[in-house]
């Protein structure tokens, strides 16, 4: 006759367990049950949980069982992220050669282009106010050089107001000169 | 040049498809299907989730702690859809409610034999002292002597005695009730 056996009637017994009963079990703590690194002060309620619990102590068992797995994936991942970014980097020294070339070309490109632009800017700017300080030098100074007055002096014959006779340009002037008179 | 031609993409798909075969086992291995859990469920949302962090950051490094992590709560998600499912009426309930033995294919008399060991077991359990009812119950879920001591802060010498004077009281007080003999 086979016994029956008292592990499956008491994993039968405390399946009925739920989770919302029993917590406390978070994957952290399950995590740390499952390396046996129990936090002293948790250590009564989580083997408690676990002993009353087959979900939990299932659950404990699985991620013990697990970890070679994880730990092999875990070195399987970091070599392949090493290779990745050594692909990168690679990839990256490719291409970035390229750019270089053409980016110092458009630096030049660009400080000739400002110094044509800073030329046509301030070129009039600097040779207009020369002009415009010289030109009337060479006409001289209007106000102080009395040429205005020279001219006016020297036209012919004097100035002719009320003139009487009308006839030539020696006579002197005569303002108010009585005719026949 | 496509993804899927991509030789670190395969290689990833690799490393996580090899990874879920053995999740998958492992899963099945530790009967969590009798919780609800469908291990190819628990596979699949670890490999998703693994596969978003790695997107994020190809260059991270991931360790097996991270990776176990995603694991236990990815675990602890299906267990707590299982328990929900559970809780809603089904079409054909026992009468009663509880069904100790997840075997369908026993019979009602078989079922209520079962159930009046399981209630057995457990007043004998109660009547346990302290001490050694904890290490009894660990060991009776299925934890090694070492996991033991780790859980309940002592030497693995002192759990295997607590459990094996434990187990000896347990079996005397069940056959002293008349329930018989058991096997551990």
């Amino acid at each position: 006759m086979i016994k029956p056996s008292l592990s499956q009637l008491y994993q039968s017994l405390t399946s009925e367990q739920t989770l919302s009963a029993r917590a406390l079990i978070d994957a952290d703590t399950a995590l740390r049950a499952a390396r046996g690194r129990v936090v002293p002060h948790e250590r009564d309620e989580v083997a408690t949980a676990l002993a009353g619990s087959a979900a939990h102590a299932d659950l404990v068992q699985f991620l013990h069982a697990l970890e070679p797995a994880s730990a092999e994936l875990a070195r399987d991942l970091a070599h392949s992220g090493a290779a990745h970014e050594r692909r990168e980097r690679g990839h990256r020294a490719a291409q970035g050669a390229r750019p270089r070339r053409w980016q110092f070309g458009a630096v030049a490109a660009g400080v000739v282009a400002a110094l044509a632009l800073f030329i046509a800017r301030t070129g009039p700017v600097t040779q207009q106010p020369f002009q415009a300080h010289v030109a009337p030098a060479d006409r001289g100074d209007e106000i102080f050089n009395g040429s205005l007055e020279r001219s006016v002096a020297h036209q012919a014959g004097g100035d002719r107001i009320f003139h009487a006779d009308g006839g030539d340009g020696v006579s002197s002037d005569r303002i108010f000169t009585p005719r026949g008179g | 040049m496509g993804r899927s031609n991509d030789p670190n993409h395969q290689r990833l798909e690799q490393l996580l498809s090899d990874y879920g075969a053995k999740l998958r086992a492992l899963v099945a291995a530790h009967g969590l299907a009798r919780h609800g859990i469908d291990a190819d469920d628990v596979e699949q949302e670890v490999r998703i989730r693994l596969w978003r962090a790695i997107e994020r950051d190809r260059s991270a490094a991931f360790h097996a702690s991270y990776i176990q992590r995603v694991v236990a709560s990815t675990v602890i998600d299906a267990l707590r859809r299982a328990q929900v499912r559970a809780a809603e009426p089904l079409p054909e309930e026992s009468e009663d409610g509880f069904q100790p033995f997840p075997d369908q294919n026993r019979g009602p008399e078989d079922r209520a034999s079962g159930h009046q060991h399981v209630e057995k077991l457990k007043a004998c359990l109660d009547a346990l002292p302290e001490r050694r009812r904890l290490p009894i119950s660990l060991h009776l879920q299925g934890f090694a002597l070492q996991e033991i001591a780790d859980l309940v802060g002592t030497s693995a010498e002192a759990a295997r005695k607590l459990v094996s004077r434990g187990l000896d009281e347990l079996k005397d007080r069940l056959r002293g009730i008349g329930a018989g003999d058991f096997d551990d």
